[in-house]
């Protein structure tokens, strides 16, 4: 019997997944954030971007071992599933492959690969719970994460300031960010998850970016 | 939200920030912001705390060989622009049509000859007009994954071909497999398990295969084991997935 891998099918699920999300995962940032993001990056990974966009794969697999750990840390977090998470970053980094010739988020590679990830994590997440009904909130403590002295430096700065930022929201502030921001709720959706109001869930989400902005703005070197 | 004229508020700023807005809500903004260089600034620093948080999640190490499997997604799409795009049951079918009598599917040497016969014999097989017809009929049959393999699902289509029937069997969300191992379709007929052939699975558990079978031989139920190799003759391994024929 002739094993046969199937070829089409992931295509036409990535079709599905773009028309549910309303639009291309790979749709170029916007131009209008210059040295804006606490995590714009350094020239170099725009030119393995601009590499990408001329086909050059070595670019790609670079791209990938600077932040391949970081994009499955995110999957992981968001769809609870390690399986589902290896084809979510696989499906991101192929989507950043054919999305390089329309980059325009110059500085901010990472959050544009995250973006993506995050998006179709989310949408991996939604797709299960719907047939499954057996998807789980991230278990993991979101500002816990230890020492990493496999990270790249800078990414690992951030991260650590990022979670110390977290770390300081209240626990109500940070639970409607998880449900949001990495469960892919609206803020309706959250309210009603979390039995609160929805003028409730607004403000805890107000003060949750309030706090983590000045947070981040103040400790950035 | 206001409207796309007025300047969105603090709370709304906040919203987006996080990704809380509703598309609508939030293409609104994103409007507003061709015509407000301060609300570009604005929404620019709330973007960076939506950023920052994508790097908050507690690292984990991915698997070994992701990289590889990219790697491999990609250059292979390379080649197909190259050479055209081919529908992946185009494929299968192609290969069917090649393939030995009976139960005997054909196992082709390697898997650019596999794409280069497929090719030529979709082509000629669009030419006469035949597969396209033979493959928008024929029966489908759902398999779902069992307490084993719950996330595991498959689509198997019995196509009718003169004195054969056509198996064409897709599968996802499969446990992966370690060599020697591989996934085992068995097809029940009169009380008997009848192999209907073996495939593997790659990236998100997805594995196809293909199969002739005579058109007489009525069968009841299929299913697909995790078999220790393709040397079994009977199942072995636990039942990944399941299905009942109605007729």
């Amino acid at each position: 019997m002739a094993p046969m891998k199937e070829d089409d099918p992931p295509l036409m699920a990535r079709a599905r997944r773009d028309a549910a999300l309303g639009g291309d995962p790979v749709a170029p940032a916007r131009r209008d954030a210059p040295g804006e993001s606490a995590l714009a990056q350094a020239e170099s990974d725009d030119g393995l971007v601009a590499r990408m966009a001329d086909g050059d794969t070595e670019a790609l697999a670079e791209l990938y071992r600077r932040h391949g750990r970081a994009a499955y840390s995110l999957a992981v977090a968001i769809t609870g599933d390690g399986a589902a998470a290896e084809e979510v970053v696989q499906d991101a980094f192929v989507r950043a492959w054919r999305g390089a010739g329309a980059f325009e988020a110059q500085g901010r590679c990472l959050p544009w690969l995250l973006q993506i990830v995050r998006r179709l994590a989310l949408d991996e997440r939604r797709r299960r719970r719907r047939e499954l009904d057996t998807v789980a909130w991230p278990q993991e403590d979101l500002v816990d994460d230890g020492h990493q002295p496999e990270a790249a430096a800078e990414e690992r700065d951030v991260a650590v300031r990022v979670r110390r930022a977290i770390s300081s929201l209240t626990p109500e502030q940070r639970e409607a960010v998880r449900f949001v921001y990495f469960g892919g709720l609206s803020q309706s959706e959250a309210a009603r998850a979390l039995n609160i109001p929805l003028g409730t869930a607004k403000g805890r989400l107000r003060a949750a970016y309030e706090h983590l902005r000045s947070q981040l703005e103040a400790e950035r070197p | 939200m206001s409207g796309q004229d007025r300047c969105p508020d603090e709370e709304t700023v906040a919203l987006y920030a996080l990704d809380a807005l509703s598309p609508r809500e939030r293409e609104g903004i994103e409007a507003h912001l061709g015509a407000c260089l301060a609300c570009r600034a604005r929404l620019a620093r709330a973007r960076a705390v939506g950023d920052a948080l994508l790097v908050s999640a507690p690292r984990v190490e991915p698997p070994p060989d992701l990289e590889a499997r990219i790697l491999a997604e990609v250059r292979g799409e390379r080649l197909r622009r190259g050479g055209g795009r081919m529908r992946w049951w185009a494929a299968v079918a192609a290969a069917v049509l090649v393939g030995a009598n009976g139960w005997q599917a054909w196992r082709l040497a390697t898997a650019q000859r596999q794409l280069a016969k497929a090719q030529a014999l979709r082509r000629e097989a669009w030419a006469e007009g035949r597969l396209a017809a033979e493959l928008s009929g024929g029966e489908r049959v759902r398999l779902r994954g069992t307490a084993a393999a719950r996330d595991a699902s498959a689509t198997v289509r019995i196509v009718r071909q003169g004195n054969e029937r056509i198996v064409l069997l897709t599968a996802r969300g499969l446990p992966a497999v370690h060599a020697p191992e591989v996934y085992h379709l068995w097809l029940l007929h009169d009380g008997r398990r009848l192999s209907g052939g073996t495939f593997t699975v790659g990236s998100g558990g997805r594995g196809a295969m293909a199969a002739r079978i005579p058109a007489d031989v009525a069968f009841q139920a299929m299913g697909v084991t995790l078999e220790p190799s393709a040397a079994t003759v009977r199942p072995l391994g636990p039942k990944v997935l399941a299905a009942e024929l109605s007729s």
